[in-house]
């Protein structure tokens, strides 16, 4: 532009290209700058708030007299969903709308000025062949649209099954994640002295409900696992004196015997096929490996074998590879190998002992405990070992399980005192939301079942 | 020496003549030289307004600038195009493009804008019109629209336009999915979004200042409306792959700051737990309407794209 000054000398020749100039001027701004300027305004939105979200679920109705039914049920849910952390029941008392149906659209006005952001709508109808018809709806407050809408028919009995359905329905839709709370916690439950602790199988819901007990208590019990497909368990048994690994069924309480090994067999798993368990043999050197074993074939494979106590095996997901704890390195730290016992790699880093580790229903994370300096940690970390992160910290915590989804764990803690003992804990990912499980007696060693389905 | 003395011999007559002469030239040139940087200096100081035009603001430029890349440089030409077109195909080709812009303005809608060229039966277009108008609709518009404007226009009206018609076509496709009187601002805008060329003529107020710069919010302005969003905005938390969820929302906002329309999700993603950050990104912008913003740069605020994106939070 500068070389145009030298070569104008007449002032209209001048006048002209500087208009010119002007007007290429202007419209190459026009071009490169007024578009964006006038583009629609694009913002970023990168920090919301992690709260809870706010959810009005009042009372279910019934026009056939099942009042209180429809009631426990709104009751299961809430309970169900307030315990996830992750959304805030309203006060029924600050509803304006009252006795609303499943038949019928809302008025959002009205649980809008409440603040409700969903509105969860039931209905419990007996039909003339005496089961119940569930008819539930999730509301879109602020969208003004219905997100679920749903049918279920049942026998009365069975009506708390339902609303964890309808709980999981919700949790997912909202959520975007899976649900878990139709789904069961196998335990160990603990009375008498601590001298002398009975300590029987457990089975509940996983809110603590329809509690059931498998064994009755006269031997030593530990480390019940779920299959992941049939109603079978897997646990631990001091019977016979030696510690040995064993399943049972749930439905038809029959037990048996895994394997037929010379030395203590212990913390068995199962495979996600459900077709294999891994666990630990003690060998005659005083030192343990991990097994495979084939529940269909009865075959053993051996995975491990160094001069260390190799322990604690848990599959990935996938299927295709081990996470397990070994002292190889001098104290317990976490190790992954392939599902054939090739390529074993040790993940954890940090100082402590490191032990149980559970990989994620999910795949993402690996959880353990782990012991430092006095403290009793849970935490998790990627399968890789990065990202290690501690969720809680406290008085002998051990144990960790998964819930289905992979978003919350469930461990216990003790309590210390001659009058002390384990209680079951949950704690979700985020680490903040901590709940006690409210179980009869004192409890151990928790194990969450897959969903029920 | 020489020279003084012969100067001094004979002085007055050539030499101040000379002076004088030189002198003015001098000043002539001068004041030649002197008046061009005037123009330039008056065309940058209306150009770039350098205190207005602060980091944010350039942040906003390139902001604007990534996500409107990939259409604005296919667009501007067309649009272009259409108007030389247009004008070279005589009158029919001048009402249509009038028609056109009208329709903008929803109230006479597509039906107006496609009654008047149907009846010059062109054939030869037909093959070319047909599979333009996708290449442009699709990343411009949702996908719905695509087809269901070629439901909704009658299809022998569309095809006998000159190849640039489809694009009118093209943008007019939203204002047939929704439109509703009261939604006229909104139309025009999301107009604009797409890229026409005609849709900066119709926003008033910035078309008296081709740069427009005091149109645009500060960063202060864009903070505040950044926390009025984010206050509302309850995204799903730890949900698997959470960084794919990044959701993109378009709303169109009245002049008191009300949302005008239906705030809509304008992306997707195969992650399973997409519709529930996206249901959360839209629960966000509706809880949190009305918005405050400065009435003044309406024009730059009427229409938004609000990009939800966790992944900072989650981390």
């Amino acid at each position: 532009m500068m070389t145009q000054y030298g070569v104008t000398d007449r002032p209209m020749a001048r006048a002209a290209l500087t208009l010119g100039l002007m007007a290429s001027l202007a419209i190459a701004m026009l071009l490169t700058v007024a578009r964006p300027a006038h583009a629609v305004l694009e913002i970023d939105i990168t920090q919301g708030t992690l709260e809870p979200l706010p959810i009005a679920i009042p009372a279910f109705v019934s026009t056939t007299g099942d009042d209180q039914i429809a009631f426990d049920m709104s009751t299961v849910i809430t309970g169900n969903l307030e315990r996830s952390g992750l959304f805030r029941p309203l006060d029924p008392a600050s509803f304006i709308q009252q006795g609303l149906d499943a038949a019928s659209a809302p008025n959002f006005a009205e649980w809008r000025v409440i603040n409700a952001q969903a509105l969860v709508v039931g209905q419990v109808e007996r039909q003339t062949d005496g089961r119940l018809r569930v008819d539930f709806r999730l509301w879109d407050v602020f969208g003004a649209e219905q997100m679920i809408g749903q049918q279920y028919f049942t026998t009365p009995d069975n009506w708390r099954r339902v609303a964890h359905i309808i709980s999981d329905a919700i949790y997912q839709r909202l959520t975007g994640e899976n649900g878990y709370f139709d789904s069961r916690i196998v335990f160990v439950d603990e009375t008498g002295p601590k001298e002398a602790r009975i300590k029987r199988l457990a089975i509940m819901d996983q809110d603590g409900a329809n509690i059931q007990f498998l064994t009755t208590g006269g031997d030593l019990v530990l480390t019940p696992r779920f299959s992941p497909g049939r109603q079978e368990i897997t646990y631990m048994s001091y019977e016979g004196g030696a510690p040995r690994v064993y399943l049972l069924s749930i439905e038809t309480g029959q037990r048996r015997l895994v394997g037929n090994f010379p030395g203590m067999t212990f913390a068995p798993r199962f495979s996600p096929d459900g077709g294999q368990l891994v666990m630990s043999l003690l060998q005659n050197d005083g030192y343990s490996d991990v097994y495979r074993f084939d529940l269909s074939a009865q075959t053993t494979t051996r995975l491990t074998s160094s001069a260390s106590i190799d322990t604690s095996p848990s599959y990935s997901p996938d299927g295709r590879q081990i996470v397990f704890a070994s002292d190889r390195s001098g104290q317990g730290q976490l190790y992954v190998m392939n599902a054939d016992g090739t390529g074993q790699n040790r993940i954890s880093f940090g100082s402590g002992v490191y032990s149980t580790p559970v990989w994620s229903p999910r795949g993402d994370l690996v959880a353990f405990t782990k012991q430092q300096g006095g403290r009793f940690l849970i935490g998790v970390m990627n399968p890789d070992g990065t990202g290690e992160r501690i969720l809680t910290e406290g008085f002998h915590n051990e144990g960790p399980t998964w819930a289905p989804n992979g978003r919350v764990l469930m461990f216990f803690r003790d309590t210390p005192g001659a009058n002390g003992g384990p209680q079951l804990w949950t704690i979700d990912l985020t680490g903040f939301n901590e709940l006690r499980v409210a179980t009869p007696s004192f409890g151990s060693d928790p194990a969450w079942s897959p969903l029920l389905n | 020496m020489a020279l003084n003395s012969v100067a001094g011999g004979s002085p007055l007559p050539l030499g101040v003549p000379m002076s004088f002469l030189l002198h003015a030239g001098l000043f002539g040139a001068m004041v030649i030289n002197l008046s061009q940087p005037d123009p330039f200096d008056v065309v940058t100081a209306q150009a770039v307004p350098v205190e207005i035009l602060s980091s944010e603001q350039f942040s906003q430029i390139t902001r604007g600038m990534r996500t409107a890349e990939p259409l604005p440089t296919e667009d501007t030409p067309p649009s272009a195009g259409q108007s030389e077109v247009d004008r070279g195909t005589a009158t029919e080709g001048e009402g249509r493009q009038d028609a056109a812009t009208a329709a903008d303005n929803a109230l006479a809608t597509p039906d107006t804008s496609a009654a008047p060229p149907p009846t010059p039966v062109e054939a030869e277009p037909e093959p070319v019109s047909e599979p333009e108008p996708e290449p442009i609709a699709e990343p411009l518009a949702p996908a719905e629209t695509g087809p269901q404007s070629r439901f909704s226009a009658p299809n022998p009206l569309v095809r006998p336009d000159v190849p640039v018609q489809p694009v009118q076509a093209a943008q007019q496709q939203p204002q047939e999915d929704q439109f509703n009187p009261d939604e006229i601002a909104a139309l025009i805008n999301r107009d604009e979004n797409q890229g026409g060329g005609g849709a900066s003529d119709q926003t008033p107020a910035t078309r008296g200042d081709a740069l427009g710069q005091d149109e645009q919010l500060s960063e202060s302005e864009m903070d505040a409306l950044r926390r009025q969003i984010a206050r509302c905005w309850n995204p799903p938390i730890g949900a698997a792959g959470a960084s794919d969820l990044v959701v993109r929302v378009q709303m169109n906002l009245a002049e008191n700051g009300a949302l005008q329309g239906a705030a809509r999700v304008i992306n997707s993603s195969g992650n399973p737990a997409f519709q529930a950050a996206a249901d959360s990104a839209l629960r966000a912008v509706r809880r949190c309407a009305p918005y405050s913003l400065p009435f003044e740069k309406y024009a730059a605020w009427a229409d938004v794209i609000v990009n939800f994106d966790p992944r900072e939070m989650l981390r």
